[in-house]
């Protein structure tokens, strides 16, 4: 038991210097950098649903047997139409 | 409110808890990222600290869990790293070592938890019921945790010619 007693005592015996004014302008600095919780998970929600509609009407038509996109749709349609309605948008 | 709050029990508890920190992790680096990750997690809670223990328990609390966390995610990483070192996709670091690395290598041996009970109840002289707690395990497991901790650095010590 002698050599783990000593060995205990040494490490009762560890001491390091503590900065604590430095360390407390880093804790501070640290403080102020973080973004608030709030705004990190609005923000991640928005890109999350960017990317889900942008995989759903561009990948998704793929998967189904559909070569076409939304726009493809929207454009075959105005076609249809004789280019009235993106004329009317664009032009008058 | 908060923020003068901190700035007080900051200069209260710095000591004790730098205390603990030099024990538990060994480069200087490590022991200031430590330092700092436990008082921004004691600044995200105290506005919940509704004073049911007293202000230092509450912090010991903090301070041992972020701990124990600290040198888990830091074994991660340090796998992840050899790994890389050893497909030479990167050097390893040199970093800035403890003048008592040596006194404190052989607790490198014990796994996080096993570390922090052998330090909370042979370095600090806590009781086994109080680091229970502080952990949140039972007791029976802090006993036999302590007990494979001890044989482990017993060995180590005997190992390395008492040191």
């Amino acid at each position: 038991m002698g050599d783990y007693e000593d060995y205990i005592n040494r490490l009762k015996g560890v001491k390091a210097e503590l900065d604590g004014r430095r360390m407390y302008s880093q804790i501070e600095a640290k403080l102020n950098r973080r973004t608030p919780k709030v705004r990190l998970v609005l923000g991640g929600a928005l890109a999350l649903l960017l990317i889900g509609s942008v995989i759903y009407f561009n990948v998704r038509p793929y998967f189904f047997g559909n070569q076409e996109t939304l726009a493809d749709y929207v454009f075959q349609q105005n076609e249809m139409n004789g280019d009235q309605i993106l004329n009317y948008v664009f032009m008058d | 409110m908060a923020e003068l709050d901190f700035a007080g029990v900051y200069a209260d508890s710095k000591d004790k808890v730098w205390k603990l920190v030099s024990r538990y992790v060994f480069l200087r680096e490590d022991r200031e990222d430590l330092f700092q990750e436990i008082y921004l997690s004691v600044h995200r809670a105290l506005p919940r600290f509704r004073g049911e223990a007293s202000i230092h328990t509450w912090i010991y609390k903090i301070t041992v869990n972020t701990a124990i966390n600290y040198v888990k995610k830091q074994n991660r990483h340090k796998w992840f790293k050899k790994m890389l070192g050893s497909l030479r996709i990167m050097e390893e670091e040199v970093q800035e070592v403890a003048a008592d690395v040596l006194t404190l290598k052989p607790l490198e041996k014990l796994n996080p938890q096993q570390r922090m009970i052998l330090i909370l109840s042979d370095v600090e002289e806590k009781k086994l019921e109080e680091i229970a707690e502080i952990l949140k395990i039972p007791v029976g497991t802090v006993k036999s945790n302590l007990h494979r901790a001890r044989e482990i650095i017993k060995k180590e010590v005997r190992k390395n010619g008492g040191l």
